[in-house]
């Protein structure tokens, strides 16, 4: 794993404009090629691995809290937990998700957070990296993104009677989760998926069902928008009245819980691609990390350390916390990288590097492509 | 290697994208609202109906065709004068005791209150 020197293509911010990859220059400079990420076919096929096993880790997490009735250790209410424990045993299927790791290319690779219910950062990891990959004329990248999304769809959706449209929505006036959102309604779009778009703020409840603008029933919905925050929402009340098919499936609200990393710890101990994390800091010394359960980008993370102390602002103060150690997260050129390895389906497609000038990986924090060879 | 891809990514849609399109922003909040002609002509009859207003083509007011404004008397194709109704309390027609329908009788606007409080939905 090296950080090497690239140089920018000249054209780059016009052609991913092309692609409607149009927030690349946000917060002074969002995408950067002044730089790339060289790995060896051997380190992707770790992080490859990392990720499906962590997967694995993952779903066996739900099933415990599931069974063990633990909603309540991560701040879950009974009528959340319901919504849960339905989607759980109805098998809802899941689209994607980002585990984002440390790695140096020599330890094993080690779970930070898991971005389970509304990742993003996904255009640029599918196709923008990509494209850059082919004109730069590097070797390969850990890349099958693109069309293991349009695969997904396929399979998400052939249960559904033919012709019946998947709604997406997102929030508005944000330019980055519109365009996510669009790239992944794009995929099903390939797909052969009939498709819609609302703002999640114009989705009106007519009594039976949530319906869009022209009064259609939403009866397969793509909400990039976090659980947490739809089942505190007025309407929130409305989803166990339904039968709506949601992508991402409400049991990912627990996946999404940073207070799953305390659960992974406690079933799965000492396992390579975990760091160990509590509840509470008394088992960890004098060097550790404390992160609320929904804090989203890096907002209100604390990093207790004599010589290295760091504390990100945000709107999540308040929130119940896991208490994680640190991560040897290593430093190229002044840069921390963080890897996002992507799942989709049940399976291990891409990665895409992140790197800030601090140990946390926030929302103004660098894109850098990567390749191997 | 496996993980490389052989083909091009195409992309079918997202390049065409127009951001801050399809709100309802521009629904109108002081009358009636209907996504056809003939569905607010049931309603209201031909001299209470409205075609979508010229010179916005291509934006989501553009399919909006235009019933009663609010709060008013108004005759229905039977003949009969009625109070037009409220955004949250539609009239009732009185030849068939159902609700005009418009797109005011839906309430909206019962999700996205939890994202004023933060930078991103995304994660």
């Amino acid at each position: 794993m090296q950080r090497l020197p690239c140089t920018p293509r000249p054209d780059w911010r016009e052609k991913f404009e092309a692609l409607g990859f149009s927030f690349h220059s946000d917060d002074g400079g969002y995408w950067d090629e002044s730089a790339c990420y060289q790995f060896g076919a051997a380190q992707i096929d770790e992080i490859e691995a990392a990720a499906e096993e962590l997967h694995r880790l993952a779903l066996a997490a739900v099933q415990h809290v599931i069974v063990e009735r633990r909603g309540a250790e991560l701040g879950v209410t009974p009528p959340q937990m319901a919504l849960i424990e339905t989607s759980w045993r109805m098998n809802a299927p899941s689209l994607y998700g980002r585990f984002d790791l440390a790695y140096d290319g020599h330890q094993p690779p080690k779970l930070l957070e898991y971005n389970a219910d509304t990742p993003t950062s996904l255009l640029e990891a599918a196709v923008a990296q990509w494209h850059w990959l082919e004109e730069s004329g590097r070797a390969d990248q850990f890349n099958s993104l693109h069309e293991r999304l349009i695969v997904r769809w396929e399979s998400l959706f052939k249960t559904l009677p033919p012709g019946t449209p998947v709604h997406f929505s997102c929030v508005k006036d944000n330019e980055e989760d519109r365009v996510t959102l669009e790239y992944l309604r794009d995929t099903a779009t390939q797909a052969g998926v009939a498709t819609r778009f609302v703002y999640i703020e114009d989705i009106g409840w007519n009594g039976k069902a949530l319906v869009d603008l022209d009064g259609a029933a939403i009866s397969a919905w793509f909400k990039l928008y976090p659980w947490e925050w739809l089942m505190r929402d007025a309407f929130g009340t409305h989803l166990a009245a339904t039968s709506i098919h949601i992508i991402e499936p409400a049991w990912k609200a627990l996946l999404s819980n940073k207070g799953m990393l305390a659960i992974l710890w406690e079933l799965f101990p000492h396992h390579p691609n975990l760091l160990p994390a509590y509840f509470t800091p008394d088992y960890l010394g004098a060097s550790f990390v404390i992160k609320p359960f929904f804090s989203r980008e890096g907002a209100n993370i604390s990093i207790v350390d004599r010589a290295q102390p760091l504390a990100t602002p945000g709107p999540y103060g308040n929130e119940p916390k896991v208490y994680q150690a640190r991560a040897t997260i290593p430093v190229f050129d002044g840069r921390y990288p963080v890897i996002g390895a992507w799942i989709v389906g049940d399976d291990a497609a891409g990665m895409g590097i992140r790197e800030d000038v601090t140990p946390v990986t926030t929302n103004s924090s660098r894109f850098i492509p990567h390749f191997f060879a | 290697m496996k993980k490389k891809r052989a083909r091009r990514i195409q992309l079918v849609t997202l390049g065409t994208v127009i951001l801050g399109a399809c709100s309802n922003a521009d629904v109108p909040k002081d009358r009636y609202a209907y996504k056809s002609r003939p569905e607010c002509v049931q309603d209201w009859g031909e001299t209470h109906c409205e075609n979508p207003p010229p010179g916005r083509t291509g934006s989501a007011a553009a399919a909006y065709f235009l019933g009663p404004r609010f709060n008013s008397i108004v005759e229905t194709p039977s003949g009969k004068h009625i109070w037009s109704g409220s955004a949250e309390i539609p009239a009732i027609n009185p030849d068939t005791g159902q609700s005009m329908r418009g797109a005011v009788n839906i309430a909206r606007g019962g999700f996205g209150n939890s994202a004023n409080a933060y930078h991103s939905s995304g994660s």
